[in-house]
């Protein structure tokens, strides 16, 4: 299987930052702005230098050692947590690659951005339930739990994204930046769960993943129609018209969900897994305003 | 078109079972989705392309029917009668001289482009009667006349060309006639244009590779006896001027020279081998060529490779160890009843009935020579007779004191060689029946003995002596070539080149030397060297400029005669098709699948 994520792809997230809107309060350091005043100049940890990094805090002696140019950083930023909630309901394993890979990979990705922006990452993958945890922590060592954890994640059970929201708003007591990858196709509902969100201020970004046979079936004949997660059976005959109707009501399904998440200032992007994840991210996500 | 094996048309019953599982299986698929809320009461759509999509069903059922009905039709083995032609007989003649078992102008082994025109020819009359014989100057039958193909196969297979020589016109008749002689069409498969013609030979031939050859060699004793004188002719008969090295060798010593051989030229050499006497002789030449064979040439001369030398009377130290010095020499006891090669009589006469070469030293031969009391005083200097005589070569006689020399009477012709006061010191005669040599004071009285000169001329005397064989044995054979015993004597035993040896019944005649080299013959009158080359003329040569192959005919006057073709591997070949087609289609997105 290919490798969740390489250093080839991470070196391809080097200028990228992830943007949040307003000054929050972070506890640590970090290099988002906030609404505290930086008073520290504490050595946090070196980087690599990139353009338009101040030259004031490049480290000569380093330089000299290891003729390699790294940027000291400072606390003098608040830092963020970052929530990864990732959905790992059975749904999720349909589709080439599988929703469930695209979104860990995603993940992960999200997750080296935060880690190394000074920020506290964590993991929240969930069905109907919260899933054990990677609770958000500093450095990079934190990457290793967290794509340990995504690579042992299974796909099982059904999805209840309320469930799940408020039962990670109860346990997180500090609100962030929180990244919901789901394919959202549920009945079960979502606005309850995103409202606790919200209402505890943190910042909400939906990722939804698709298969691009979920956006566009070909399947045709006489079929019956099987639920990943109920296991519920509908008998059909599918043709031109009735894939027609779907994806009507697919459209107008996600119409809703893109309206609602517009009414409540939540950053929405539409992941379908034939986009390769590099495209995602550098493409539709910084056209999002969500990276930088 | 028939059926080998009809019984296996019995499975095409399993048919039934296909279209039962067919009609028995549901063709509903199963779809698996994220949310059945949005298929959930979609009406459905009767334009559908379900209709499209069982027809595709209804070609898998049809090419799953079509692949069972072609296995069953391999497994029954189809065959067609098919129109081939036939000939009231075919005799394959393959040359089996040792040309063949050179290269061809392409490199290809000439006897693997016979056996490989033969099969051919095999291949093109499945049905006719075929006998394949093999020509060379020991012809035989490799596979009696029959429609048996099979057999006739495994002949041409484990045919290999032997080291004779050509076959002639007679040869070939000789081994039609013995299979019948009823052969429509008598084809030669040969590497060159025979010397004979026949009616209706139709010769296959091969154009024969570059070959540099030694195409003559023979060795002859110096009249004066002075050694031997080797002849060497050698051959180019490739496009461009080769640098060759010559060697000639009479196992002790070695001449060896380069020599520049224009294309298609003959070059001749005269190689001395002074006080040499073989009796094997070797010649060779190097250069990469396509018929080795002919790279090398032996040659014996016709001469024994061992002395048996019998000593009558005193028997002297000296004069044994310079007879032991001439070579290999068996000495007999006086009683011995086996016939020498050489009686050494000393002081004593020669007594009667020995027969055999003689060389009396001090002793008399009756009838030939007689030898009385030595005379009184001294005899003064040694005069040289007969100078420049065989016997005297490389001798220096002046070196030679004798005191006391017997009066001699020569009672046959002969020449004196060397005398002292007027009487016959060394006397010679070579009478119809045997060759004489007198050495007429007793060696203890001279100082012969202590002389450098004395194995000298006790080589000579040997050499001389035996230079008269009684009879003429012949001096080289070619391979294929009976060699008769009785020039050589009652035969005992035979070593061949190999080094394997055979006893010989003495009641034979004669033997076949199958391949080329040195085979030592031991018979009742010593051990013979003989030496057997491959057979002058089969140094292959090219084909003279214009030279157009014959083309084999195709026979105007063949019938055409049923054959069974065999069918079967098309049909697997098809089954097979048929079985990835159907896969192919099975696998096609869009398309159900029952299995899942």
């Amino acid at each position: 299987m290919e490798p969740l994520i390489d250093e080839t792809f991470l070196a391809r997230l080097a200028n990228l930052k992830v943007i949040v809107k307003g000054r929050r309060k972070g506890r640590l350091a970090g290099l988002h702005s906030s609404p505290r005043a930086g008073v520290s100049v504490e050595f946090a940890d070196y980087r690599d230098y990139t353009p338009g990094d101040d030259f004031r805090y490049i480290d000569w002696n380093i330089y000299g050692r290891l003729d390699r140019v790294l940027v000291k950083s400072f606390v003098h930023e608040a830092d963020l947590p970052i929530y990864l909630l990732v959905d790992l309901s059975a749904s999720m394993r349909l589709g080439t690659p599988s929703k469930a890979r695209y979104a860990a990979r995603l993940a992960a990705a999200l997750a080296y951005l935060g880690l190394r922006g000074l920020d506290r990452v964590g993991l929240y993958p969930f069905t109907d339930r919260l899933l054990p945890v990677v609770a958000p922590r500093h450095g990079m060592g934190q990457m290793t739990h967290v794509v340990h954890a995504l690579e042992r994640m299974p796909s099982a059970g059904k999805t209840s994204i309320d469930r799940a929201l408020t039962e990670f708003v109860s346990k997180s007591h500090e609100s962030g930046l929180v990244f919901l990858l789901s394919d959202f196709l549920s009945d079960a509902g979502y606005e309850e769960g995103l409202s606790r969100l919200l209402h505890r201020g943190d910042e909400v970004v939906v990722i939804q993943i698709l298969d691009p046979k979920e956006l566009r079936p070909t399947i045709e004949g006489s079929v019956l129609v099987t639920d990943v997660e109920t296991a519920g059976k509908t008998p059909m005959v599918i043709g031109r018209g009735t894939l027609a109707l779907y994806e009507r009501r697919l459209g107008a399904y996600l119409a809703k969900l893109r309206g609602y998440l517009s009414d409540h200032r939540v950053s929405y992007v539409l992941a379908p897994t034939d986009v390769p994840l590099e495209v995602l991210i550098h493409e539709r996500l910084r056209a999002g305003g969500i990276l930088r | 078109m028939i059926l080998v094996s009809p019984a296996y048309l019995s499975l095409l019953a399993l048919a039934a079972g296909i279209v039962l599982l067919y009609f028995l299986h549901t063709r509903r698929q199963r779809h698996e989705v994220s949310a059945l809320f949005l298929w959930e009461q979609l009406p459905n759509d009767p334009r559908t392309r379900a209709a499209r999509i069982r027809v595709r069903i209804d070609a898998l059922l049809l090419l799953q029917l079509l692949v069972l009905v072609t296995v069953v039709l391999a497994l029954a083995q189809p065959a067609f009668l098919t129109k081939k032609p036939r000939l009231a007989g075919l005799a394959i003649v393959l040359d089996g001289s040792a040309s063949l078992r050179g290269r061809s102008a392409d490199g290809r082994l000439a006897a693997d482009l016979a056996r490989s025109e033969a099969s051919a020819l095999l291949d093109r009359y499945p049905t006719t009667p075929v006998a394949l014989l093999e020509l060379s100057t020991c012809p035989r039958v490799l596979a009696p006349v029959s429609a048996d193909h099979e057999r006739v196969r495994r002949a041409i297979a484990a045919w290999e060309p032997t080291w004779f020589g050509n076959g002639t016109g007679e040869d070939l008749t000789g081994l039609l006639a013995s299979q019948g002689g009823t052969f429509e069409r008598v084809v030669l498969l040969t590497d060159g244009q025979p010397a004979f013609s026949l009616p209706d030979l139709e010769v296959v031939p091969f154009s024969p590779g570059e070959n540099l050859a030694l195409t003559a060699f023979s060795v002859r004793e110096d009249p004066s006896g002075m050694g031997s004188i080797a002849f060497v002719r050698m051959r180019n008969d490739t496009p461009s001027y080769r640098e060759v090295t010559v060697r000639v060798s009479d196992g002790s010593r070695r001449i060896l020279f380069p020599a520049l051989i224009a294309p298609g030229e003959e070059q001749a050499y005269v190689l001395p081998f002074p006080s040499s006497a073989g009796p094997v002789f070797t010649a060779t030449i190097d250069g990469a060529d396509t018929f080795p064979a002919d790279d090398s040439r032996l040659f014996s001369l016709a001469r024994r490779t061992e002395w048996r030398i019998r000593i009558v009377g005193q028997i002297d130290r000296y004069l044994r160890a310079a007879l032991a010095s001439v070579g290999a020499v068996r000495f007999l006891e006086a009683s011995d009843p086996t016939s020498a090669d050489i009686n050494v009589a000393y002081g004593v006469p020669l007594p009667a009935g020995v027969s055999g070469s003689v060389l009396l030293v001090h002793g008399s031969l009756p009838g030939v020579v007689e030898v009385g009391e030595d005379q009184e005083g001294d005899t003064g200097t040694l005069a040289v007779d007969a100078p420049g005589d065989p016997l005297l070569a490389n001798v220096d006689p002046l070196d030679f004191v004798v005191r006391r020399a017997p009066v001699v009477r020569p009672l046959a012709a002969g020449v004196t060689l060397l005398s002292a006061g007027g009487e016959p010191v060394l006397w010679r005669a070579d009478l119809p029946e045997r060759r004489v040599v007198l050495l007429a004071p007793d060696p203890v009285k001279t100082n012969l003995p202590l002389t450098v000169d004395f194995p000298i001329l006790v080589w000579n005397i040997v050499h001389w002596l035996s230079l008269a064989d009684p009879s003429a044995p012949p001096p080289a054979l070619v391979a294929g070539e009976p060699i008769p015993f009785a020039p050589y004597g009652v035969p005992e035993r035979l070593k061949d080149p190999s080094g394997h040896e055979t006893q010989i019944d003495p009641s034979s005649v004669g033997f076949l030397a199958k391949a080329s080299g040195i085979y030592q013959l031991t018979t009742s009158s010593g051990t013979y060297a003989i030496a057997v080359n491959v057979d002058w003329d089969e140094s292959p040569r090219p084909a003279a400029a214009g030279t157009v192959a014959p083309a084999v005919r195709e026979g105007a006057a063949n019938t055409l005669e049923a054959a069974l073709l065999s069918a079967w591997p098309i049909a697997a070949v098809l089954a097979l098709g048929l079985l990835v087609l159907e896969s192919a289609i099975y696998q096609r997105p869009g398309l159900p699948r029952r299995r899942e």
